[in-house]
């Protein structure tokens, strides 16, 4: 059976980074974030996965459950969250500068 | 809010909610408990645009087990004088349909009311447990005269060691109960709080949460045991029943390991994985769209996840013959009567010969070269008509 690489890229590719990046623009339920994340990353979160990365998330007050009638329950991103992802999306700038630059200087990519 | 898991709903909702309820049993409680249903929802429509994905049943299965084991590490039993047992709790709720008949309708999640549980693997001295609830509407009184297991076709059956019934099963639960009568001299945590009946023999009135409890040993070692089916037979008012309690789509899956380790062996991952394949696939089998090119698929793709989870290389034929012979064999329907290489060199091709049930006849399918990975490693193989002979 072809092996699903997009799954497993989402396994070890910071799934919950995906998720708080998902979640930076308004509140998602599970399947609306999944479907978030292929468009944006082209990862596809497996059901495990993601919900292994909810919980860890919410315990670690980085997102927050929505009070819903729905059973699809959607999170939002705390203010913690926000700040974790905003200090990490800096530091991922900053290396990808530095690469950039690196790059440009030892092997002539423009 | 709290899922549960009821005749109601089960019967009420389509294919595809039970199949996300057969998935969510592979959580504990505590957590079915906070996520169930918004996991269900979200599997409903998963499962609805894509039936069917190994990775992804192999994905809600390792983390199932591993939720379970962050809930739970504490409990041990003393099974004899020297094993430190770790036990495994899966809950099948029953109902009863009138009052004058009761069955089961469908399992609910395993690991209920916090029992302990570390997954579905032991060493072959330890007794795993395995819980009926009754959800009844009236008291019925019984007398169960036999407890009979059937393995999934491929698989092992497991002992059955001891039938118990407990009153008031969420009370015994909840105290973290070792529901299994053990052998003089044993210890619990939860000894003595609960009085236990021997159910075999004994007429029991059944109420609503109570419980028939099965202690299943694997003694094989390093061999995986799958409950396809168990057949409880019971007498009432006089009268011989048996009640069928089908685990076709979901099996509980023992694997028997010498390792006292809380951790899921690669092998016992793979047949966990091989048994809900084979499982959904047998469910599946009288549906309209079965080709006998399915079997061929399914043979080269657990041939092809056993070098998949070593990391290199491409299945040999004996390996392809292995799980043919395991899972289709020749008395069965679908049988794969014969599988043979095709090339010798390069990626491997192998030609089936598979008996077509729908017209009796036989049907000749070969893998295509499937794909290659980076390492030179198979990544993917697909079935299609053999090559003609140059």
């Amino acid at each position: 059976m072809a092996k699903d690489t997009s799954e497993s890229a989402g396994r070890v590719a910071g799934v919950a980074y995906l998720i708080l990046t998902s979640l930076a623009d308004g509140e998602k339920h599970g399947y609306a974030l999944t479907q978030d994340v292929v468009a944006f990353a082209g990862v596809r979160i497996a059901p495990g996965s993601l919900y292994e990365a909810l919980a860890r998330l919410e315990g670690q007050g980085l997102i927050e459950p929505v009070a819903s009638s729905d059973r699809k329950r959607p999170y939002r991103l705390t203010a913690m969250g926000a700040g974790v992802l905003d200090e990490y999306l800096s530091a991922q700038e900053r290396l990808a500068i530095e690469g950039r630059r690196r790059l440009r200087a030892s092997w002539r990519f423009a | 809010m709290a899922l549960r898991v009821n005749a109601e709903h089960v019967e009420a909702g389509s294919a595809t909610t039970k199949r996300a309820l057969g998935y969510l049993r592979w959580y504990p409680s505590a957590w079915r408990e906070r996520y169930g249903e918004e996991f269900v929802a979200h599997l409903e429509i998963e499962l609805a645009e894509r039936p069917v994905s190994l990775a992804r049943s192999s994905d809600i299965v390792a983390h199932g087990l591993l939720a379970r084991l962050s809930f739970q590490r504490g409990l041990r039993i003393t099974l004899g004088a020297t094993v430190t047992a770790v036990i495994a709790t899966v809950a099948v709720v029953a109902a009863l349909s009138s009052v004058h008949h009761w069955a089961p309708v469908t399992k609910s999640s395993g690991y209920d009311g916090g029992t302990s549980g570390v997954g579905q693997f032991a060493t072959p001295s330890q007794v795993n447990d395995v819980s009926f609830n009754f959800t009844t509407h009236a008291r019925v009184a019984i007398r169960i005269t036999s407890v009979k297991v059937i393995s999934l076709q491929g698989f092992l059956a497991p002992e059955v060691v001891g039938v118990d019934f407990a009153p008031h099963f969420s009370e015994l639960a909840n105290d973290h109960g070792w529901p299994i009568r053990l052998p003089n001299g044993t210890t619990t945590q939860a000894q003595g709080r609960t009085p236990l009946i021997q159910a075999i023999g004994t007429t029991v009135t059944l109420a609503r949460t109570d419980a028939l409890w099965l202690g299943l040993r694997a003694p094989k070692l390093h061999h995986a045991y799958a409950v396809e089916e168990v057949r409880v037979t019971y007498e009432r008012h006089g009268v011989s029943h048996t009640m069928v309690i089908d685990q076709a789509r979901a099996p509980d899956v023992i694997c028997s390991s010498s390792s006292r380790k809380e951790i899921i062996p690669t092998w016992c991952s793979q047949e966990i994985s091989a048994a809900n394949a084979i499982a959904r696939f047998s469910a599946d089998g009288h549906r309209a769209s079965k080709r006998p090119s399915d079997e061929a698929q399914m043979v080269a793709s657990f041939a092809l996840s056993e070098v998949q989870a070593s990391g290199h290389g491409a299945p040999t034929l004996i390996a392809v013959r292995h799980w043919a012979a395991r899972f289709f064999p020749a008395h069965r329907a679908g049988a794969i009567l014969s599988v043979t290489g095709v090339v010798d060199v390069g990626v491997p091709e192998w030609r089936f010969v598979i008996r077509d049930e729908s017209n009796n006849s036989s049907v000749v399918l070969c893998t295509n070269r499937g794909l290659v990975g980076s390492g030179g490693g198979m990544t993917g193989v697909g079935i299609e008509s053999c090559p003609s002979p140059l």
